[in-house]
């Protein structure tokens, strides 16, 4: 069973990335709201891939990765980073600070569930 | 689409439009700040709210709101990294096309047109054009400055200014562990703690000791730690804050820090507040019952058993009060945002009529059951608008009879008892008497020549089929008319009253009961059959022996604390067969300035009943606003007095 | 799902014929007690029901298809559907039975009876020898005038074609 992080402060983007992903095989998801929230989940338990929104108030999806790649315990687990149209300054930095592959929203269902089984496939 | 689907796209489609509400809150706020003074901190968080709504309504496939909410953002972005100044036109194209985006989506949610966008987006477009805005260029994000573990400078400034204002400066660490989060203690509460004892100026993770994770705060609060000392055992330590580099008195920064959003809200659906509601009346009656069966089993049971009874059950009434009040609290919204909207709106409408109108409201934090806002809304728009249209004067005018150049629409919310007063008054040229009777003249509503009192005027003017605005003006919309608002008023059980006088203005009053879902009746019963009337309508109850009634003019009246009340039956409304009793009751309630007497044949007691709707519209008729039970499941029809005098006048 | 698609219906008596619902749209059965007449409604509707905590309308369909009225009995029923996003209760004769009925085996609702209304219906069925009227419930609530239903005198049997119409008693 693999766990899934999913870090984004809209509830409504948060049930629909967990409803794209309930399809696939053996893979749970836990929600966070704000990156606190998610550094002390990722903290308290194992995860395998996280999501993680860039736009988010109180702390910027671009300093949750920072601070994850900044620390040998997280550095190895996968992150996705949910950008939007039009924001190329943050995928580039996002990028440059550790993402390992990013989504750009819009993105259908299909796309988001083929991007996260590929990426827990390869570790 | 099978219905597990349909399911979810129903219920996501709910989360995005309860989001997007909560968003454009957020955006009204916003502007309005931005309007005082431009604040950079203001412009990033309108900044980001419209983001979100262009990232949702693109997930969602709104690609119009999503292309409306881009040319937003842009031209905010703009804003934020000083490429542009904000201008009053760009304040204004801004809030224009803050409202055309909430029109296309609500448009989406209702499935009306979608309005036209391109004006908006061109005047979006006219702003930002001229400035390049490379967005290829790798630039760090809005939050991120060297080391992320120390806080900005913008903080530090944020920090001087609290210490100006007599706050400590504190630093607080909590240690997540999962026994901690067992207990519910995670970053989140305690977040929320920390925020309700002071301001958290900065918040951030940490690594320790090499691999422990920890959360660092800064916060503004009190002057003593004490409080922190119990917390210890929470996972949270404190010290008093002290900079590792030296703080510079700078220039204290405008800080209009808009509180930070607790994540601790719940969103629910009111259908399921409705339901608790529900239950909690069932309860009620179940309780009312049970006590006329304790009270009739006395004879029958020890006395010492009946007494242990009858206070347990006295203990449960209390608790189902409470609860009963709790329930009807979290239902309970402050009427502030519902006077942000008006505000919206009088600016709004000023500014295209060329008036100068000053918007002021009291009473803010009153609160209110959320059903009654949205019911309320869209009335208290139209009577605002009114305010501005037709109530306040040209600034010409208004010079020329001495009144201060700018108009003022005010305002105010206030409980009294079981009932909330909204207040709408403008300073604006009052309701002329004189048109409104000769219109109603015209139209046949009274007769040429009877005087008008407040009151009346209101009934008039709220009557359908009146309005005093030629046919262009009901084409154009603005005379559908205060039929509207009466009748929302209306269905809501409340009251509208109004106060004017030409030349000095006008102030409307809505009355709305607090409590809906449950009603205090008085059960009575005509014609044979049993029917419940709310109490608070009746104004007194008369006893009436049948050779007392005279006939005047086809009318039966009774001769009534020095002057007549007309009677008005059942029977005659209904077309039902009744055999008239010799005597009877009258129940006093009011139409108009006047009074009338419904007739009863027999009073059957009063209780505090549960009120249903009566929503299909095979089950409609005027005169009964709904229906209830007494615990037997019969059903009671629930009469609507007010009408019941209106449908009189008309036969 | 069995192999040929088919449905459960409710089947129930009105006026000496048998009629039936999808069941899908019906949400239980009950006897009819407590009514409370409404007035100023439609003849039809006999009054307002509580059912299990909803307020719901009574109609009656024999009124609504211009059958004499009659008392209640213990047998008559209040049939309670969901049509569309409203909930009303329908008071027929008796309703005793469910009958998985195959789609393939209903056919369209005779057309040339002129009197006769068969716009309530959605379509008629042989069933061991009775004849089943499949009620549309759209088609019964929307506001009309009192009209006439076939009863099983009237229908021709569904072997001949191209028969003339027969008439129909107007009740």
């Amino acid at each position: 069973m693999k766990v899934v992080l999913v870090v984004d402060d809209s509830a409504t983007m948060r049930r629909m990335i967990v409803t794209s992903l309930r399809e696939i095989q053996d893979i749970r998801c836990e929600e966070a709201s704000n990156g606190m929230e998610a550094v002390e989940k990722l903290v308290l338990e194992q995860y395998d891939l996280v999501l993680l929104d860039l736009n988010m108030p109180d702390m910027h999806g671009l300093d949750v990765l920072r601070f994850l790649q900044a620390h040998a315990r997280f550095r190895g687990i996968p992150v996705i980073v949910l950008t939007t149209r039009g924001d190329e300054a943050s995928r580039v930095e996002a990028l440059n600070s550790g993402a390992t592959a990013y989504l750009t929203k819009p993105f259908s269902p299909p796309e988001l569930a083929g991007c996260v089984v590929e990426l827990l496939n390869k570790n | 689409m099978a219905d597990s689907e349909k399911k979810f796209f129903a219920d996501l489609m709910d989360d995005y439009f309860a989001e997007c509400d909560e968003h454009f809150s957020a955006v009204r706020r916003g502007l309005l700040l931005l309007e005082t003074s431009y604040s950079k901190q203001v412009a990033e968080d309108l900044f980001r709210s419209f983001h979100t709504l262009k990232g949702l309504s693109g997930m969602v496939g709104y690609s119009e709101a999503e292309q409306l909410a881009h040319g937003i953002e842009s031209y905010l972005r703009a804003l934020t990294k000083g490429l542009v100044v904000l201008s009053q036109p760009g304040l204004e194209t801004l809030m224009a096309s803050a409202k055309v985006l909430e029109q296309t989506i609500a448009a989406h949610r209702v499935k009306t047109p979608i309005p036209d966008r391109q004006q908006i987006l061109k005047s979006l477009d006219c702003l930002v054009s001229g400035q390049i805005v490379e967005e290829i260029r790798s630039q760090p994000a809005p939050t991120s400055t060297g080391s992320i573990e120390d806080p900005p400078p913008e903080k530090l400034e944020q920090i001087i200014a609290a210490r100006k204002k007599g706050a400590e400066i504190w630093r607080l660490v909590f240690k997540p562990e999962a026994a901690l989060a067992e207990r519910g203690i995670n970053v989140n509460t305690v977040r929320e703690r920390l925020g309700q004892v002071g301001e958290i100026i900065h918040a951030m993770p940490k690594v320790v000791e090499n691999d422990k994770v920890v959360f660092e705060f800064i916060l503004a609060g009190p002057k003593q730690g004490q409080i922190f000392e119990s917390w210890e055992s929470d996972g949270i330590s404190f010290e008093p804050f002290t900079p590792s580099k030296p703080m510079e008195t700078g220039v204290v920064a405008d800080t209009l820090s808009l509180r930070l959003t607790p994540s601790n809200i719940v969103r629910v659906e009111l259908s399921r507040l409705d339901d608790l509601m529900q239950k909690i009346g069932e309860l009620v009656i179940g309780k009312a019952r049970l006590n006329e069966l304790l009270n009739s089993a006395e004879a029958e049971i020890p006395h010492g058993v009946w007494r242990n009874l009858q206070e347990t059950n006295a203990e449960m009434e209390k608790t189902l009060r409470t609860l009963r009040e709790g329930v009807m609290r979290v239902r309970m919204v402050p009427v502030y945002d519902l006077f942000e909207r008006m505000h919206f709106a009088v600016r709004e409408l000023s500014r295209i009529q060329k008036k100068n109108v000053i918007f002021e409201s009291f009473g803010g934090e009153t609160e209110i059951d959320k059903y009654l806002v949205e019911k309320i809304m869209d009335p208290m728009l139209h009577m605002v608008r009114n305010a501005v249209s037709h109530g306040i004067e040209s600034p010409e005018k208004r010079a020329g009879t001495g009144k201060p150049l700018e108009g003022r629409i005010t305002m105010r919310a206030s409980a009294v008892a079981e009932s909330i007063v909204l207040e709408i008054s403008d300073d604006g040229r009052g309701i002329d008497a004189e048109k409104i009777r000769s219109r109603a003249a015209t139209l046949g509503q009274i007769k040429p020549g009877e005087s008008l009192e407040s009151m009346d005027i209101l009934e008039i003017i709220c009557g359908s089929g009146f309005t005093t605005l030629t046919r262009a003006d009901v084409a154009s919309g603005r005379g559908v008319g205060m039929a509207v608002v009466g009748k929302a008023v209306e269905e809501l059980s409340g009251s509208l009253s109004l106060e004017t006088e030409p030349g000095r203005g006008s102030s409307f009053f809505i009355k709305l009961p607090l409590s809906l879902a449950l009603e205090r009746a008085l059960l009575v019963e005509v014609c044979g059959r049993i029917f419940a009337v709310p109490a608070s309508i009746v104004e007194e109850i008369v006893e009436i022996k049948s050779d007392s009634v005279t006939l005047f003019e086809n009318n039966e009246i009774v001769a009534y604390h020095k002057s007549v009340l007309p009677l008005v039956r059942l029977s005659e409304l209904f077309r039902v067969d009744c055999d008239r009793t010799a005597d009877f009751y009258g129940l006093v309630v009011r139409s108009g300035k006047n009074r009338v007497g419904i007739v009863v044949d027999r009073l059957l007691g009063q209780k505090e009943i549960v009120v249903h709707g009566l929503s299909d519209p095979l089950l409609q008729t005027p005169g009964i606003s709904g229906v209830t039970e007494l615990g037997d499941r019969t059903p009671i029809l629930i009469l609507d007095l007010k009408e019941l005098t209106r449908m009189r006048k008309r036969t | 799902m069995p192999e040929n698609s088919s449905r459960a219906y409710v089947v129930f008596e009105l006026a000496g014929a048998s009629y039936a619902i999808d069941s899908e749209k019906v949400m239980h059965l009950e006897m009819v007690e407590r009514v409370t007449p409404v007035p100023e409604t439609l003849p039809y509707i006999d009054g307002v029901v509580f059912s299990r905590g909803q307020v719901l309308p009574a109609l009656n369909l024999r009124t609504r298809f211009g059958f004499e009225k009659i008392d209640y009995s213990l047998s008559t029923r209040m049939i309670v559907c969901r049509v569309g996003e409203r909930v009303i209760g329908f008071i027929v004769d008796s309703a005793r039975e469910f009958r998985s009925i195959s789609d393939e085996s209903i056919l369209p609702p005779p057309e040339d009876l002129s009197q006769i209304s068969t716009d309530y219906l959605t379509g008629i069925v042989k069933l061991e020898d009775r004849l089943i009227l499949i009620l549309d419930l759209e088609e019964v609530l929307k506001p009309g005038d009192v009209e006439t239903l076939p009863s099983e005198g009237d229908i021709l049997p569904i072997a001949s074609s191209g028969a003339e119409a027969s008439e129909s008693r107007a009740e």
